[in-house]
C-alpha cells in the first residue's frame, strides 16, 4: 500500500472506534483548529447574551473549506462559521477597522448559503441571525469585553498602566480588531451549547461542504471518481509548519511538465482522502512522532496498535507511564522484555505497521526520507529486529539520568547517543552535535534497527576513535558514556562479523586487543587504589588513561613507559595490590611478547577489554563496599569518579 | 518459434516516483518497479517500431530498501532548487518479457520476422543493451545481464503473500493503443515469493484518461524505410541486391 493509503486506512480504523477520548484529537475532514480570543453566548433567536475573553483552552475547532485553510495575507477567504471580526462583524469599519466590508459580505453570503443548503443546523441558522444584525463589536464593546477610545475605534494598544490591562489585551497578539470570535448557542433542542463542540454542527458541515463539491476527478490513491481537491493541508510537523506533503506549483519550469501539460494530469486526490490521511498523519506525529529538528520519524499501525519507538534506547523503551519506577538493572530489562511482549502480543495476521520519516528541505515541501511497510507476519520481524538490536549492542551503560540520579542499565544506546558519542564534542560539559548531523545520523542507524541492516562501519570507527582520545573529555563522566556506547557498538559489529563478545570479561580469549584492553585497565585500577588510599578524593587522571591514546597506537613502546610510572603506586600499594599483580601477571602471559612487539593501533575490541575489566573491579568493590557498608558504612567510589 | 526473453537488471539506486509526489518535486520511489519502467529498460536493451514489449514477471531479489539523498535540481528558468530524493537503494531484478507486432502500425507489415527480432534482442542483452538502461530515472544508471528468470536465490523467495494497494503500472500511449488517447493504467501489484505477474496493459483494473493526443503519422514524407536515397549505396557495391 502507498503510505497515503496506509495514513486514510488509519483514519478510518480510528474513527469506527471511540474517538472522544483521543489526545490529542483526530480532527474531522474539513475541519481546523485554531486559538479562540472571545467566546460570545447568544440565544436561539439570535439575540445576544453576553461574552467572555478566552483565556484558556482556546484552541477551537472550527469548519474550514480547502480554500480558507490554506488562506494567507495576500489571499484572504473567510472560514465559515467562526472567523475573526473583519469577517464576522457588519460594524467592523464603524469601529475603525483598516480592512473594508467586502470580507463581511462574502462571509454573510457563504453563511446564508448554508443556512438556505437542507444541511441547516438550529446553531448555525441563530449565528446567522444573530450577525445579520450587524451590531457584533458594538454588542463586545457594551459587554466590556473590547475597549474603546472616546471617539468610539477599537484601541490598538492599551494605553493604561500594566496593573489594570484588560482582559482582552493579554489573550490577544496584536490588536483588539483581528480578535478570533466562536459562539455558543443556548435555547435550542441541542444540550450541547458550544456550537465548535457540537457533533451535529460538524457533521451538517461536512455534508454541506461535500454536497458543494461538483469537479469529480480520477482519484490516484483510491482508484475512485470523487471530488478531488488541490489545495493539500500543510501544519504536519506542527503547527508552524508550512511545508507541505503534497503540492504543484510549477507550472513554467519541469518538475512535472513534459508528458503532462498541468499538475491535474500528473496527479488527483479524492479531498476526503487526503484530509483523512493528512489528518491522520497530523495526530500520529503529535501522538509518538518523533522529531529531530526538521526529521520526524514515526512508526505506527493502521489499527492504531500499540507501536515500539525504535529509536530509544534500552533504559526508556517500555512506556513506563507516571507509575513509580525503581530504574535498577534487573527491572529495566524485565520492563523491557515485558514490553516486547506486549508488542508482539498486538500483531496479529491483519497488522499493518508503517515507518516513516519526513523531511524537508526548503521550508515550502516536506519529503518522505525513509519508508517500510510491516504487514502480518513481517510486524513480528520488525518487533524481533528491534529485540535483537538491543540485545546485539547490550552493554552496561551508566550515563542516563532520570531525576538528578544516574541511572546504570544494560542494553543498547539511543541511535541519538550514538551520534552525539561518533560526532559530538564536549561543550560545557555536555556533548553536543550539529542538529542535522545527528538526524542524518540517526536515519542512516534507523535500518540497522528496523530491518538489521549492517551496522555503518564508519560510525563504529569515528565512535573507537573518540574512545581512544580521553583527554579530548574534562569530564570524565562523558568519557565514560563515550566508552560504554563504543563497546556497544563494536560489539554489534563484531557479532555481525561471527565473533561473540560479551559483556562479561572474557578470560579465555587470545584476542591481542581485548587483552591489551585488560591491561592498561589493570594498570589504570593500581594506580587509582593508590591514590584512593592517601585519601584524596579528588582522583585524577591515572597515566593509563593519560597515555590512553598513545598505548591503542603503539601498545608494547607505551607499556614500557606507563610500567614505569606505575612502580611508586606499586610500592604505596604494597601487599594490598596483590590480586592486581597476580591479575597484570596472568594478562601478560596471554600476550605472545613477539606479537605485543609487532601490534600497532589496537582496534575496537580493545575498549571491550578495558571496559569490562574496569567494569569487573568496579563490580567487586562495589560488593566489598557493600559488606563494608553493613559493618560501618562507606560511600561507592566509582560513582565518585563518575560524577 | 520464440519471443520471449530474460535477463536481469542492477543498480546501485532506483527510482520509480510515486505520482503523489511528483508534482511537489520531492520524488520518493514506489517500493516496487513499474511496467512502464521495466518496459523502458527493455526497449533500451531493443526496440524497433514494429513491435511492442510485453513484461511479463518481474522477481525482487533484494530487500526493499530506501534511502534519500540531498539533491540540487536545476530550475528550468534558471537558478537552483533544493530537494531530497528518495531512492531504493541497491536492487536487482529479474525480467520476463515477450514481444509482440505492433498491430497498429501496418506499414511496418514486412518486419514481423519473430526469428530475426528473437536473435537481436538475445544478442542485445548479451552486450548489455543498446542505449543507456536506467532504473526508472536517468541518474539511477542500470545494468542488464543475460539471466535465468529463477536462478539464485532472493530475499523473499518464502516470503509468501505481499500486497501494494492501488498502485500506477503503465502509461499506454496512442501509437500503441491506435485510440488517439494517453491513457494511466492502474492496478492492484501482488508479490508471491519475490515475483510480481504483470498483467496486459489494456487488462489493468483502473484506467485514467490523461488527454487526447494523436500518434505520429508516417508516411512518404517523413519515412522512407529502406528507401531512403543512398542508404544501400556500399550494400549494392558490394553485391547485394
Amino acid at each position: 500500500m502507498s503510505w497515503m493509503n496506509m495514513l486514510y486506512t488509519t483514519y478510518e480504523n480510528v474513527m469506527k472506534g471511540d474517538t472522544d477520548g483521543l489526545n490529542p484529537p483526530l480532527l474531522p475532514i474539513a475541519h481546523t483548529t485554531q486559538n479562540a480570543d472571545i467566546e460570545v453566548q447568544i440565544d436561539i433567536d439570535g439575540n445576544f447574551i453576553r461574552s467572555y475573553v478566552v483565556e484558556s483552552d482556546k484552541q477551537t475547532m472550527i469548519p474550514c473549506s480547502e480554500s480558507s485553510s490554506s488562506r494567507s495575507g495576500s489571499n484572504p477567504v473567510n472560514h465559515p462559521l467562526f472567523d475573526k471580526l473583519q469577517y464576522l462583524a457588519g460594524d467592523y469599519s464603524a469601529f475603525g477597522g483598516e480592512k473594508g466590508s467586502h470580507f463581511h459580505e462574502k462571509y454573510m453570503a457563504d453563511l446564508e448559503d448554508w443556512c438556505n443548503s437542507s444541511y441547516s443546523n438550529e446553531q448555525v441558522q441563530a449565528i446567522y441571525n444573530y450577525l445579520k444584525k450587524g451590531c457584533l463589536i458594538s454588542d463586545l464593546v457594551r459587554d466590556g469585553s473590547l475597549i474603546c477610545d472616546e471617539n468610539n475605534r477599537l484601541l490598538k494598544k492599551w494605553p493604561g498602566s500594566k496593573n489594570d490591562i484588560p482582559k482582552i489585551f493579554k489573550a490577544i497578539i496584536g490588536e483588539q480588531s483581528n480578535a478570533f470570535i466562536r459562539f455558543r448557542v443556548s435555547g435550542g433542542n441541542d444540550a450541547e451549547t458550544a456550537a465548535w463542540q457540537n457533533k451535529k454542527v460538524q457533521d451538517d458541515y461536512i455534508d454541506y461542504y461535500l454536497s458543494k463539491q461538483e469537479d469529480k476527478g480520477f482519484c490516484y490513491v483510491t482508484g475512485e471518481i470523487i471530488p478531488c481537491s488541490n489545495n493539500h493541508p500543510s501544519k504536519i510537523r506542527n503547527t508552524g509548519d508550512k511545508a507541505k506533503l503534497i503540492s504543484a506549483n510549477d507550472d513554467t519550469g519541469f518538475t512535472f511538465r513534459g508528458r503532462f501539460i498541468n499538475s491535474g494530469q500528473a496527479i488527483q486526490i479524492g479531498y476526503d482522502v487526503s484530509q483523512k490521511a493528512h489528518n491522520a498523519l497530523k495526530w500520529l506525529i503529535s501522538k509518538q512522532g518523533k522529531n529531530f529538528g526538521d526529521k520526524v520519524f514515526l512508526l505506527w499501525g493502521t489499527n492504531n496498535e500499540k507501536t515500539p519507538d525504535p529509536i530509544r534506547d534500552t533504559c526508556d523503551f517500555p512506556d513506563f507511564g507516571t507509575e513509580n519506577f525503581a530504574y535498577t538493572k534487573e527491572e529495566i530489562a524485565e520492563r523491557f522484555n515485558r514490553a516486547i511482549a506486549g508488542y508482539k502480543a498486538e500483531i496479529d495476521n491483519k497488522t499493518s505497521l508503517a515507518l516513516i520519516g519526513l523531511d524537508s528541505a526548503t521550508t515550502g515541501r516536506l519529503s518522505i526520507t525513509f519508508y517500510r511497510e510491516f504487514h502480518g507476519k513481517q510486524g513480528n520481524e520488525l518487533i524481533k529486529n528491534i529485540e535483537n538490536w538491543h540485545n546485539d549492542c547490550k552493554w552496561h551503560h551508566r550515563y542516563k539520568k532520570k531525576d538528578k540520579n544516574i541511572i546504570s542499565f544494560d542494553g543498547a544506546p539511543s541511535p541519538m547517543d550514538i551520534a552525539l558519542v561518533a560526532y559530538g564534542t564536549e561543550q560545557n560539559g555536555f556533548l553536543k552535535a550539529d542538529n542535522k548531523l545527528v538526524a542524518a545520523t540517526v536515519e542512516r542507524i534507523l535500518p540497522c534497527i528496523s530491518d538489521a541492516v549492517r551496522l555503518p562501519l564508519d560510525i563504529m570507527r569515528t565512535a573507537v576513535n573518540k574512545c581512544f582520545h580521553p583527554q579530548n573529555y574534562q569530564d570524565i563522566y562523558n568519557w565514560s558514556k563515550v566508552v560504554s556506547i563504543t563497546c556497544s557498538l563494536v560489539k554489534k559489529h563484531y557479532k555481525e562479523q561471527g565473533e561473540d563478545w560479551d559483556m562479561e570479561l572474557n578470560l579465555d580469549t587470545d584476542d591481542i586487543n581485548y587483552n591489551c584492553g585488560r591491561l592498561l585497565a589493570v594498570a589504570h585500577e593500581i594506580e587509582r587504589r593508590a591514590l584512593k588510599m592517601t585519601g584524596d578524593n579528588n582522583i585524577r587522571n591515572t597515566n593509563a588513561i593519560r597515555y590512553f591514546t598513545k598505548f591503542a597506537l603503539y601498545p608494547c613502546k607505551t607499556w614500557g613507559i606507563i610500567s614505569d610510572r606505575l612502580r611508586p603506586y606499586i610500592e604505596r600499594l604494597g601487599e594490598r595490590g596483590n590480586d592486581l599483580y597476580k591479575l597484570k601477571q596472568e594478562i601478560s602471559v596471554k600476550i605472545p611478547p613477539k606479537a605485543f612487539e609487532e601490534v600497532k593501533n589496537l582496534d575496537g575490541r580493545m575498549a571491550l577489554g578495558f571496559d569490562s575489566q574496569r567494569y569487573c573491579f568496579y563490580n567487586s568493590s562495589n560488593k566489598s563496599e557493600k559488606t563494608k557498608e553493613n559493618l560501618g558504612g562507606n560511600e561507592n567510589e566509582y560513582s565518585e569518579e563518575q560524577n | 518459434m520464440e519471443n520471449s526473453v530474460t535477463f536481469k537488471v542492477i543498480g546501485r539506486y532506483a527510482l520509480f516516483t510515486d505520482p503523489l509526489t511528483k508534482t511537489g518535486g520531492e520524488k520518493c520511489s514506489l517500493m516496487i518497479p513499474t511496467y512502464q519502467a521495466l518496459k523502458g529498460i527493455t526497449e533500451s536493451v531493443y526496440w524497433k517500431p514494429s513491435l511492442i514489449w510485453i513484461i511479463d514477471s518481474v522477481r525482487i531479489m533484494k530487500p526493499i530498501r530506501t534511502e534519500a539523498k540531498g539533491i540540487r535540481p536545476i530550475k528550468y528558468g534558471g537558478g537552483n532548487d533544493l530537494a531530497m530524493y528518495t531512492y531504493l537503494s541497491d536492487v536487482e531484478y529479474h525480467v520476463k518479457a515477450h514481444f509482440e507486432f505492433n498491430v497498429h502500425r501496418p506499414d511496418l507489415k514486412e518486419d514481423h520476422n519473430e526469428n530475426k527480432h528473437y536473435f537481436i534482442a538475445k544478442r542485445c542483452i548479451e552486450k548489455g543493451g543498446r542505449r543507456d538502461i536506467f532504473l526508472g530515472v536517468r541518474e539511477c544508471q542500470g545494468y542488464v545481464i543475460p539471466y535465468n528468470f529463477m536462478d539464485g536465490t532472493g530475499y523473499y523467495d518464502n516470503m509468501g503473500k505481499m500486497e501494494f494497494g492501488l498502485q500506477y503500472h503503465s502509461i499506454s500511449y496512442p501509437d500503441e493503443n491506435g485510440k488517439g488517447k494517453m491513457i494511466a493504467n492502474f492496478w492492484l501489484p501482488k508479490m508471491e515469493d519475490g515475483i510480481i505477474n504483470f498483467c496486459r496493459p489494456e487488462e489493468c483494473y483502473k484506467k485514467h484518461l490523461i488527454r487526447e493526443m494523436k500518434a505520429k503519422q508516417f508516411n512518404e514524407v517523413n519515412f522512407s524505410g529502406t528507401a531512403e536515397a543512398g542508404l544501400l549505396d556500399g550494400y549494392k557495391a558490394h553485391g547485394g541486391v
